[in-house]
């Protein structure tokens, strides 16, 4: 195959570029084919060329039919409705999702820290009181009454489970948001 | 002349029908078709509307495809066959072909009976 050739086909792969490339490949390939069978009966180049067409009008022969179709698939035409549609779709999203994502965000992963750290504390504060030392910064405390070691450890792991099981909601609820607002841009082909 | 253009429609409009029918009676690959097709001026066609022709029969579901490598020298090429889809598809196709043989063979009857009558008053 000769020079003229691989430029003309060159040219059509580069005016199929919308195209996935395996799609691309196959049809090069295909035109490719036809090419060297024509070779193959001894056509003159001239008249293989004429017979192929320009190759963009080559191109758009095969693009005709997949912009046609992709377009009626997704609906990515303007339409006054479907930008409303997308207009209201990110304003919900947007404004939402600066308040929720970080909000969720922050919170889920520091109340299962502090619902972690808390029982810990409690519990090394309880071995440490009973070798009669009282260990600085563990501290339970309701205004002005101290809760002593023992209560103190038992009210750390109540407390600990409690923030554990909020930021495990808060974690869930995350989650759920962006589900609901990927099935949301989905349903409403935004 | 307005022929031409009356031509090239009912090319475009007969060439799947003529393709499907051709890929009933055997698996052929492209270029195949191809030469096919140049044996009737009245539908020969090139290769910027019989690939991507084929290529959305294809997608639609109505043909199946594959690569074959060819004897030495020739390049491999890529055989259809139509599905079973393709098959009730074309049996349609069929039905409506003869819904219009029909309407023209009486169209025809009706406008030589008139031009014959026509003739026979002068």
């Amino acid at each position: 195959m000769n020079a003229v050739y691989e430029k003309y086909l060159n040219t059509v792969d580069r005016h199929l570029r919308p195209l996935p490339a395996s799609e691309r490949a196959d049809i090069i390939k295909e035109i490719k084919g036809s090419i060297l069978e024509m070779e193959n009966e001894q056509l003159p180049e001239e008249q293989i060329l004429k017979r192929l067409g320009d190759s963009r009008e080559l191109a758009k022969a095969y693009l005709g039919d997949f912009l046609e179709k992709s377009s009626q698939e997704k609906e990515s035409g303007f339409h006054p409705v479907r930008l409303l549609t997308v207009l209201a779709f990110y304003s919900l999203t947007g404004v939402s999702g600066m308040f929720i994502i970080p909000t969720l965000g922050i919170m889920a992963p520091a109340l299962i820290f502090c619902g972690a750290v808390a029982p810990v504390a409690g519990f090394l504060k309880f071995i440490f009181s009973l070798f009669g030392y009282d260990m600085p910064y563990v501290v339970v405390q309701f205004g002005e009454t101290t809760l002593s070691p023992a209560p103190a450890f038992l009210y750390s792991v109540v407390m600990g489970a409690i923030l554990i099981l909020i930021g495990r909601g808060a974690w869930k609820l995350l989650l759920r948001y962006l589900k609901a607002i990927s099935k949301a841009k989905r349903d409403w082909a935004v | 002349m307005n022929l031409d253009k009356w031509k090239s429609q009912l090319a475009r409009g007969t060439l799947e029908y003529c393709i499907l029918l051709m890929l009933q009676a055997k698996t052929c690959y492209g270029y195949e078709i191809l030469q096919t097709l140049s044996g009737y001026p009245v539908i020969a066609s090139t290769e910027s509307t019989v690939y991507p022709l084929l290529r959305r029969l294809q997608k639609e579901g109505y043909l199946q495809s594959f690569w074959r490598d060819s004897a030495e020298g020739l390049p491999p090429r890529k055989y259809y066959s139509l599905t079973p889809e393709g098959t009730a598809y074309l049996q349609a196709l069929n039905g409506e072909w003869q819904n219009l043989l029909a309407a023209v063979s009486g169209l025809r009857d009706s406008g030589s009976i008139a031009a014959s009558t026509e003739n026979t008053e002068m």
